[in-house]
């Protein structure tokens, strides 16, 4: 699933985007040292307009009324291998939040990271290489498609919450999110794996040369393992204290809410609401706070706030009128 | 599926939108780039119960909408796959945070305060990325990306993705169509079918990826997009690009309803 | 400007595609490659520009002996148009297009708007300059496609049946474009009464052997040779007995 801007703290995403160029620098380096080069930049352009184009494809679910979509990362990383994907998929992920509002462009470290990061990575290297080490046959496809779709996934609603969490922007527990989010998201897993073995093991009769790691030059595979624990034992790292560091200045987070709703039922008096509600904004903004200074002009807040609401409105709107026909004349 | 036919004229619309001689949609990229996403981090960075501050920070979308000519009509349907979610999430927090908050006299559930701040910073930030590609043509913006050091693997990639992004969808349309023809009444793909009809798709994509392949090599390509001249930064962008971040600091810092409201009464 | 000698090709145990090929085309020649589906115009033309390899006998283009090493001189001074447009077209706006090329040979960007400029006057596209790519029409990405080898300076044109999906006013166009282009040109095309405006010499291949090879206006009314090969008479002919 997409996380929205408005779902992430600036710490958050800052901290998802360092991680996810950290694994992009890694996968232009790779991509770049293989010999054939030239010949897959325009694999990978066309193929992430496929992966683009085959998202808006309703899949009917057997037995229900529903139907399911692709997601592709582990698809394009079973055809490109875990570094092409991972690079195309971040075009597709980029075009997608620009031309559609999926996702946003703060919170496009975090989708990086959900979808392509796990998918890509994870799903090749842990599920797709080590399944077809002896050899590709329908059943390993299949397989491995399902085991890496399901398990990608749940990482990465894992990571949905936890982002989320972090953050401090829902009150909800992080328990009942994740209560949400993981059994939703096995499902779609499940059926994405369907999808991806359908189509993998279709490409494996028509044209098994396609597929990765079923080609003679293995050498990229040999070493996998080995640089795939590195990478995740680093982003890990990474991740963990920058995420942790993210949390501490921003107190809002877990501890807070449950602070919180513990220390709410102790207020009373209106004098203590105020106190609360000043104590609330001081830790939650960085800079001072505007409203409730005391109890005589709160009336009058309010109405204020309307007409000043209202006032910059209409004088903002007039000003940006008049720039635009007086630029109008000038360019006409 | 009227989804694809959608996403297409979507982004038809856009392209168009992009394309207009105005002189916002001649900012440069970059300047506009940097500010959207200044502008979001803002307006997420606003506390759960700065709601009056953050009201504020309207001022940059109702300003744009108007000096880029920008149908707010247009826009409103990119709200339909981000405002459920916060929505979603948001609607938890009436139930769950009790602090009490006051506006003025009223004393309300905080949770009702910070649900109407999440939902306002999710529409905001869709707006603003919104004026974004109505302004700025997204090629320019991937080309933009060059000159922030993204890789030139990357940014090729991702302007051969745009470019085969319509091909591709309209040959989803055709394959989709075809199929409902002789399916009719069916929502969507058949599971026995999944496999071939997505697998041509694949496989026929992967053979044009070979002639464009062979069709760069023809004309000289070695692994990099060269480019022309680039627009360089003029004054106009600088001033224009600094404007907005000394009137986002000023948002941030002041609540301007309030500050021009208490002027009148 | 071309010339092969014996040259056979089958792709990896794959039948044989090329049958002892002999052809030389001169400068400012222009021929027409005929022949039912699968006679091997396409792979003749591919094997032209060096993208199949692994023939037999001897191939010259442009005066260079066709390997590795002359393969970027050999493109260089040839211009190959693709049968579909939309995989010919990889950039996003028309200008990228078409200085694609002339960029990729190092000219400076004075040089290449030159070269640009040029190559849009000649197929009459100026006004598509700043348009993308996929709202254009199939006659306007054909034109393009043609604009983006002319810009390279081509000294020989080959042409993958060029007039595929066209209209009929984009097809004329086409035809007086094609007439007023001086490079030499190898046009492999279905549609013969094209051929026949366009080329002095036609080549009629069949299962991969060429089996004529001679003046358009001789080969083309030839309806037994034509009907023997699985072809016909050019339309324009077909009801005047």
């Amino acid at each position: 699933m997409h996380m929205a801007d408005a779902l992430v703290s600036p710490a958050v995403a800052g901290v998802m985007y360092a991680a996810s160029a950290a694994a992009a620098v890694v996968s232009v380096k790779k991509v770049r040292e293989e010999e054939e080069l030239t010949r897959k930049i325009p694999i990978m352009g066309v193929m992430g307009a496929f992966v683009f184009a085959t998202q808006m494809i309703n899949f009917t679910i057997p037995g229900t009324g529903s139907s399911g979509h692709l997601c592709g990362g582990m698809l394009l990383s079973a055809l490109l291998g875990p570094y092409a994907g991972f690079l195309t998929m971040i075009s597709v992920l980029l075009i997608q939040c620009l031309l559609f509002a999926d996702g946003g462009l703060l919170a496009l470290g975090c989708n990086i990271w959900n979808m392509a990061f796990y998918g890509c990575f994870i799903g090749t290297l842990v599920f797709w290489l080590p399944i077809m080490k002896k050899g590709f046959s329908r059943g390993k496809i299949i397989l491995a498609s399902i085991l890496g779709c399901v398990i990608t996934l749940q990482l990465g609603a894992l990571s949905v919450s936890l982002e989320t969490a972090i953050s401090g922007i829902s009150e909800l527990p992080l328990s009942a999110f994740l209560g949400v989010m993981q059994p939703i998201h096995l499902a779609i897993g499940f059926v994405e794996g369907l999808i991806t073995a359908a189509v993998l093991a279709f490409v494996y009769e028509a044209r098994p040369e396609l597929l990765y790691g079923n080609s003679e030059t293995k050498k990229e595979g040999r070493f996998s393992l080995k640089s795939t624990a590195i990478i995740l034992a680093v982003c890990a790292v990474l991740i963990g204290g920058g995420l942790s560091l993210a949390a501490s200045e921003y107190p809002d987070g877990l501890e807070w809410s449950i602070e919180k709703i513990t220390g709410s039922t102790e207020l009373e008096s209106e004098r203590n609401v105020y106190e609360s509600a000043e104590s609330v904004q001081e830790t939650t903004s960085l800079l001072p706070d505007y409203a409730f200074k005391d109890s005589e002009s709160a009336a009058g807040t309010s109405f204020s706030g309307i007409v000043g609401g209202a006032v910059v409105a209409v004088i903002a709107a007039g000003v940006c009128f008049i720039i635009r026909k007086s630029s109008k004349k000038k360019t006409a | 599926m009227s989804e694809i036919k959608n996403a297409i004229h979507e982004f038809g619309q856009l392209e168009r939108l992009a394309r207009r001689d105005q002189w916002v949609n001649h900012i440069h990229p970059l300047v506009l780039l940097g500010l959207t996403i200044l502008y979001i981090a803002i307006v997420v960075s606003f506390g759960k119960y700065e709601l009056f501050g953050l009201i504020g920070m309207g001022l940059y979308p109702l300003a744009l909408f108007i000096l880029a000519d920008l149908k707010f009509g247009e826009c409103l349907r990119r709200l339909r796959l981000v405002l459920p979610l916060v929505v979603f999430i948001g609607l938890f927090n009436p139930l769950l945070d009790k602090t009490p908050v006051s506006i003025g006299s009223i004393v309300l559930r905080g949770g009702w305060i910070s649900m109407m701040t999440l939902i306002l910073k999710g529409f905001f930030s869709v707006l603003a990325s919104y004026i974004l590609v109505a302004t700025t043509p997204i090629v320019d913006l991937c080309r933009a990306l060059r000159k922030i050091h993204v890789p030139q693997i990357l940014v090729t990639q991702l302007l051969l993705t745009y470019r085969y992004i319509s091909v591709l969808l309209s040959e989803v349309s055709r394959i989709t169509q075809a199929y409902q023809l002789r399916a009719p009444g069916q929502k969507g793909v058949h599971f026995k079918l999944w496999g071939p009809l997505v697998g041509q798709l694949l496989l026929r994509s992967m053979d044009k990826a070979q002639i464009v392949y062979e069709s760069m090599l023809l004309r000289g390509f070695n692994g990099e997009f060269r480019e022309g001249r680039n627009a360089k930064l003029t004054l106009t962008d600088v001033l224009y690009g600094l404007f907005w971040t000394g009137a986002f600091v000023l948002l941030r810092r002041y609540v301007i309803i309030f500050l021009v409201g208490n002027l009148f009464v | 400007m071309i010339r092969l000698d014996h040259v056979s090709f089958h792709y990896s145990n794959g039948p044989q595609v090329l049958k002892s090929i002999c052809l030389s085309l001169e400068k400012g020649e222009s021929v027409g490659l005929v022949g039912a589906n699968g006679a091997g115009k396409s792979t003749l033309l591919k094997l032209l520009v060096g993208l199949v390899s692994g023939f037999e006998g001897e191939v010259k283009v442009a005066g260079l002996s066709m390997d590795k090493k002359n393969l970027a001189g050999i493109r260089a001074k040839v211009g190959y148009v693709f049968q579909d447009s939309d995989s010919q077209l990889f950039n996003n706006t028309v200008y990228d297009e078409i200085a694609f090329g002339p960029r990729n040979y190092g000219l400076s960007e004075e040089e290449v708007k030159k070269r640009v400029d040029e190559a849009m006057e000649k197929t009459g596209t100026a006004y598509l300059k700043d348009k993308p790519v996929y709202q254009m029409s199939g006659g306007e990405k054909r034109l393009v496609s043609i604009a983006t080898i002319l810009s390279m300076e081509p000294e020989l044109i080959l042409m993958d049946e060029p007039e595929a999906a066209l209209d009929p006013r984009n097809r004329r166009r086409l035809i007086g474009l094609l007439k007023g282009l001086k490079p030499a040109k190898l046009i492999a095309s279905h549609d013969l009464d094209m051929i026949m405006d366009t080329c002095e010499r036609t080549i009629l291949m069949h299962q991969g052997a060429i089996v004529a090879d001679g003046p358009t206006d001789k080969i083309l009314r030839d309806k037994e040779l034509l009907e023997s090969h699985d072809m016909e008479l050019p339309l324009r002919l077909q009801n005047l007995e």
